[in-house]
Protein backbone atom coordinates (compact mmCIF):
# COMPACT_ATOMS: atom_id res chain seq x y z
CA UNK A 1 0.00 0.00 0.00
CA UNK A 2 2.92 2.81 -0.27
CA UNK A 3 2.19 4.82 -2.96
CA UNK A 4 3.32 8.19 -3.19
CA UNK A 5 0.70 11.19 -2.55
CA UNK A 6 -1.68 11.68 -5.83
CA UNK A 7 -0.91 15.30 -6.91
CA UNK A 8 -0.37 17.01 -10.03
CA UNK A 9 -0.03 20.64 -11.36
CA UNK A 10 -1.00 21.89 -14.60
CA UNK A 11 0.04 25.49 -15.27
CA UNK A 12 -2.04 27.27 -18.06
CA UNK A 13 -0.61 30.34 -19.63
CA UNK A 14 -3.55 32.49 -19.75
CA UNK A 15 -3.44 36.32 -19.71
CA UNK A 16 -3.73 38.08 -17.58
CA UNK A 17 -3.33 35.90 -14.83
CA UNK A 18 -1.65 32.84 -14.77
CA UNK A 19 -3.45 30.09 -14.04
CA UNK A 20 -2.72 26.97 -11.93
CA UNK A 21 -4.93 23.88 -11.41
CA UNK A 22 -4.29 21.46 -8.76
CA UNK A 23 -5.73 18.37 -8.39
CA UNK A 24 -4.31 15.37 -6.08
CA UNK A 25 -4.16 16.14 -2.10
CA UNK A 26 -2.23 18.86 -0.79
CA UNK A 27 -0.75 18.01 2.82
CA UNK A 28 3.06 18.69 3.94
CA UNK A 29 4.69 16.63 1.27
CA UNK A 30 2.96 18.00 -1.42
CA UNK A 31 2.43 21.69 -0.39
CA UNK A 32 6.57 21.89 -1.25
CA UNK A 33 5.88 20.90 -5.20
CA UNK A 34 3.26 23.60 -5.12
CA UNK A 35 5.38 26.46 -3.50
CA UNK A 36 8.34 25.69 -5.69
CA UNK A 37 5.56 25.88 -8.90
CA UNK A 38 4.40 29.23 -7.60
CA UNK A 39 7.93 30.75 -6.78
CA UNK A 40 9.37 30.00 -10.19
CA UNK A 41 5.66 31.38 -11.58
CA UNK A 42 6.01 34.79 -9.68
CA UNK A 43 9.96 34.65 -10.23
CA UNK A 44 9.95 36.89 -13.19
CA UNK A 45 7.99 39.42 -11.64
CA UNK A 46 4.83 39.26 -9.39
CA UNK A 47 1.67 39.03 -11.78
CA UNK A 48 -1.84 37.77 -10.86
CA UNK A 49 -1.99 34.47 -10.10
CA UNK A 50 -5.26 32.69 -10.37
CA UNK A 51 -5.36 29.06 -8.35
CA UNK A 52 -7.99 26.15 -9.69
CA UNK A 53 -8.09 24.08 -6.32
CA UNK A 54 -11.54 22.55 -7.83
CA UNK A 55 -10.51 19.26 -8.42
CA UNK A 56 -8.57 19.23 -5.12
CA UNK A 57 -9.40 15.99 -3.20
CA UNK A 58 -8.12 16.62 0.16
CA UNK A 59 -6.54 19.58 1.69
CA UNK A 60 -4.88 20.18 5.56
CA UNK A 61 -3.83 22.87 7.27
CA UNK A 62 -0.57 22.98 5.72
CA UNK A 63 -1.92 23.73 2.54
CA UNK A 64 -4.03 26.51 4.49
CA UNK A 65 -1.01 27.79 5.56
CA UNK A 66 0.61 27.93 2.49
CA UNK A 67 -2.38 29.82 0.93
CA UNK A 68 -2.75 32.41 3.82
CA UNK A 69 1.16 32.95 2.94
CA UNK A 70 1.06 33.61 -0.34
CA UNK A 71 -2.13 35.64 -0.22
CA UNK A 72 -0.09 37.85 2.34
CA UNK A 73 2.53 38.30 -0.65
CA UNK A 74 0.08 38.82 -2.91
CA UNK A 75 -1.17 42.04 -0.96
CA UNK A 76 2.46 42.98 0.14
CA UNK A 77 3.82 42.77 -3.33
CA UNK A 78 0.54 44.12 -4.93
CA UNK A 79 -0.69 41.65 -7.62
CA UNK A 80 -3.81 39.28 -7.41
CA UNK A 81 -4.42 36.24 -6.58
CA UNK A 82 -7.80 34.41 -6.77
CA UNK A 83 -8.66 31.01 -5.77
CA UNK A 84 -11.37 28.48 -6.78
CA UNK A 85 -12.82 27.01 -4.33
CA UNK A 86 -12.54 23.07 -3.88
CA UNK A 87 -15.26 21.29 -4.33
CA UNK A 88 -15.03 18.00 -1.99
CA UNK A 89 -15.42 18.01 1.08
CA UNK A 90 -12.35 16.44 2.10
CA UNK A 91 -10.94 19.76 1.03
CA UNK A 92 -13.32 22.32 2.48
CA UNK A 93 -13.68 21.06 5.62
CA UNK A 94 -9.92 22.74 6.79
CA UNK A 95 -11.46 25.86 5.38
CA UNK A 96 -14.56 25.59 7.12
CA UNK A 97 -13.17 24.60 10.20
CA UNK A 98 -10.69 27.66 10.53
CA UNK A 99 -12.86 30.60 8.98
CA UNK A 100 -10.61 31.10 6.02
CA UNK A 101 -13.63 29.85 3.56
CA UNK A 102 -14.36 33.83 3.87
CA UNK A 103 -10.89 35.27 4.66
CA UNK A 104 -9.34 34.18 1.22
CA UNK A 105 -9.68 35.33 -2.18
CA UNK A 106 -11.78 33.09 -3.28
CA UNK A 107 -13.82 33.63 -6.09
CA UNK A 108 -17.74 33.60 -6.44
CA UNK A 109 -18.99 30.01 -6.69
CA UNK A 110 -20.26 29.69 -10.62
CA UNK A 111 -17.56 31.80 -11.70
CA UNK A 112 -14.75 30.15 -14.19
CA UNK B 1 9.39 2.39 4.42
CA UNK B 2 8.15 -0.33 6.06
CA UNK B 3 3.90 -0.17 6.62
CA UNK B 4 1.71 -2.93 8.07
CA UNK B 5 -1.66 -3.00 8.57
CA UNK B 6 -2.98 -6.00 11.19
CA UNK B 7 -6.99 -6.58 12.00
CA UNK B 8 -7.40 -8.03 15.56
CA UNK B 9 -8.59 -11.42 15.04
CA UNK B 10 -11.09 -11.20 17.97
CA UNK B 11 -12.95 -8.34 16.56
CA UNK B 12 -12.59 -8.47 12.92
CA UNK B 13 -11.43 -5.28 11.19
CA UNK B 14 -12.71 -2.92 14.18
CA UNK B 15 -9.24 -2.43 15.32
CA UNK B 16 -6.16 -0.48 13.04
CA UNK B 17 -2.59 -0.33 13.67
CA UNK B 18 -0.32 0.99 11.43
CA UNK B 19 3.73 1.91 11.67
CA UNK B 20 4.67 4.57 9.63
CA UNK B 21 8.13 5.45 8.94
CA UNK B 22 8.77 9.30 9.66
CA UNK B 23 9.03 11.00 6.90
CA UNK B 24 6.74 13.36 4.65
CA UNK B 25 4.97 10.71 3.58
CA UNK B 26 3.09 9.21 6.58
CA UNK B 27 0.40 11.70 6.59
CA UNK B 28 -0.91 10.65 3.14
CA UNK B 29 -0.37 6.83 3.78
CA UNK B 30 -2.04 7.57 7.62
CA UNK B 31 -5.02 9.10 5.55
CA UNK B 32 -5.40 6.07 3.56
CA UNK B 33 -5.02 3.72 6.17
CA UNK B 34 -8.13 5.38 8.02
CA UNK B 35 -9.70 5.48 4.43
CA UNK B 36 -9.94 1.81 4.57
CA UNK B 37 -10.34 1.54 7.86
CA UNK B 38 -13.30 3.87 7.52
CA UNK B 39 -15.17 1.82 4.39
CA UNK B 40 -18.53 0.64 5.08
CA UNK B 41 -19.26 1.76 7.94
CA UNK B 42 -22.02 4.23 6.85
CA UNK B 43 -19.91 7.28 7.84
CA UNK B 44 -21.47 10.80 6.42
CA UNK B 45 -19.24 12.54 4.09
CA UNK B 46 -18.61 15.60 6.73
CA UNK B 47 -17.03 12.56 9.83
CA UNK B 48 -15.29 10.77 7.00
CA UNK B 49 -13.64 14.68 6.06
CA UNK B 50 -13.12 15.81 9.87
CA UNK B 51 -11.67 12.15 10.71
CA UNK B 52 -9.21 12.23 7.46
CA UNK B 53 -8.00 15.92 8.57
CA UNK B 54 -7.17 15.12 12.02
CA UNK B 55 -5.27 11.83 11.11
CA UNK B 56 -3.60 14.42 8.96
CA UNK B 57 -3.16 17.02 11.31
CA UNK B 58 -1.87 14.28 13.81
CA UNK B 59 0.53 12.46 12.10
CA UNK B 60 1.93 16.05 10.56
CA UNK B 61 2.64 17.25 14.08
CA UNK B 62 4.12 14.06 14.62
CA UNK B 63 6.69 14.70 11.80
CA UNK B 64 6.99 18.09 12.16
CA UNK B 65 8.01 18.01 15.80
CA UNK B 66 9.51 14.34 16.91
CA UNK B 67 9.26 14.36 20.95
CA UNK B 68 12.03 11.79 20.43
CA UNK B 69 15.47 12.11 19.20
CA UNK B 70 16.72 10.40 17.16
CA UNK B 71 12.46 10.16 15.77
CA UNK B 72 11.48 6.46 15.31
CA UNK B 73 8.32 5.49 13.67
CA UNK B 74 4.87 6.96 13.99
CA UNK B 75 2.43 4.26 15.30
CA UNK B 76 -1.58 5.17 13.97
CA UNK B 77 -4.67 3.26 15.98
CA UNK B 78 -7.60 3.37 15.73
CA UNK B 79 -10.77 1.37 16.91
CA UNK B 80 -14.49 2.15 16.65
CA UNK B 81 -17.21 1.26 19.05
CA UNK B 82 -20.18 1.88 20.71
CA UNK B 83 -21.10 4.81 17.99
CA UNK B 84 -17.39 6.52 18.48
CA UNK B 85 -14.01 6.12 16.19
CA UNK B 86 -10.56 6.18 18.79
CA UNK B 87 -7.35 7.53 16.92
CA UNK B 88 -4.23 6.83 18.57
CA UNK B 89 -0.87 8.83 16.88
CA UNK B 90 2.23 7.90 18.91
CA UNK B 91 5.86 8.88 18.48
CA UNK B 92 7.91 5.66 19.44
CA UNK B 93 11.14 6.18 21.16
CA UNK B 94 14.22 4.50 20.31
CA UNK B 95 15.12 3.72 23.58
CA UNK B 96 15.53 7.73 24.43
CA UNK B 97 13.49 9.22 27.01
CA UNK B 98 10.33 11.07 25.61
CA UNK B 99 9.36 14.51 26.51
CA UNK B 100 6.44 15.74 26.92
CA UNK B 101 4.96 18.20 24.28
CA UNK B 102 4.94 21.63 25.14
CA UNK B 103 1.28 22.61 25.09
CA UNK B 104 2.86 26.21 24.76
CA UNK B 105 4.72 25.45 21.84
CA UNK B 106 2.32 27.61 19.12
CA UNK B 107 3.98 26.70 15.91
CA UNK B 108 1.40 23.89 15.89
CA UNK B 109 -1.08 26.01 15.26
CA UNK B 110 -4.35 25.02 12.87
CA UNK B 111 -3.19 21.15 13.82
CA UNK B 112 -4.17 22.00 17.77
CA UNK B 113 -7.49 24.24 16.84
CA UNK B 114 -8.67 22.13 14.67
CA UNK B 115 -8.34 19.48 16.88
CA UNK B 116 -9.62 21.33 20.09
CA UNK B 117 -12.89 22.42 17.84
CA UNK B 118 -13.16 19.06 15.74
CA UNK B 119 -13.20 16.06 17.78
CA UNK B 120 -15.57 14.67 20.42
CA UNK B 121 -12.68 14.60 22.95
CA UNK B 122 -8.49 14.61 22.54
CA UNK B 123 -5.48 14.35 24.81
CA UNK B 124 -2.25 14.02 25.18
CA UNK B 125 -0.83 11.00 26.56
CA UNK B 126 2.61 9.80 27.93
CA UNK B 127 3.56 5.98 27.63
CA UNK B 128 6.13 4.24 25.96
CA UNK B 129 6.19 7.23 23.39
CA UNK B 130 3.82 10.70 23.43
CA UNK B 131 0.23 9.51 22.42
CA UNK B 132 -2.04 11.94 21.08
CA UNK B 133 -5.70 10.85 20.66
CA UNK B 134 -8.95 12.17 19.54
CA UNK B 135 -12.37 10.82 19.65
CA UNK B 136 -15.34 11.41 17.07
CA UNK B 137 -19.27 10.60 17.40
CA UNK B 138 -20.10 8.26 13.88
Amino acid sequence: MVRPTKFEIREHATEPALKLSVTGELDMNTVELLARHVERSLADGPRALRLDLAELGFMDSSGLRFLIDLYDRSRREDWELSIVRPHDEAATMVLRATGADTALPFEPDGSS
Amino acid sequence: MSVSSETQPHDEKSVLELELDHNREAPSLARAAIAGFSENRDLDAATLATLTLLVSEVVTNAVIHPDVEPPGAIRLAARIAQGRIRVEVTDEGSGFTPQPRDPARSDRGYGLFLLEHQASAWGVERQSGNTVWFELSV
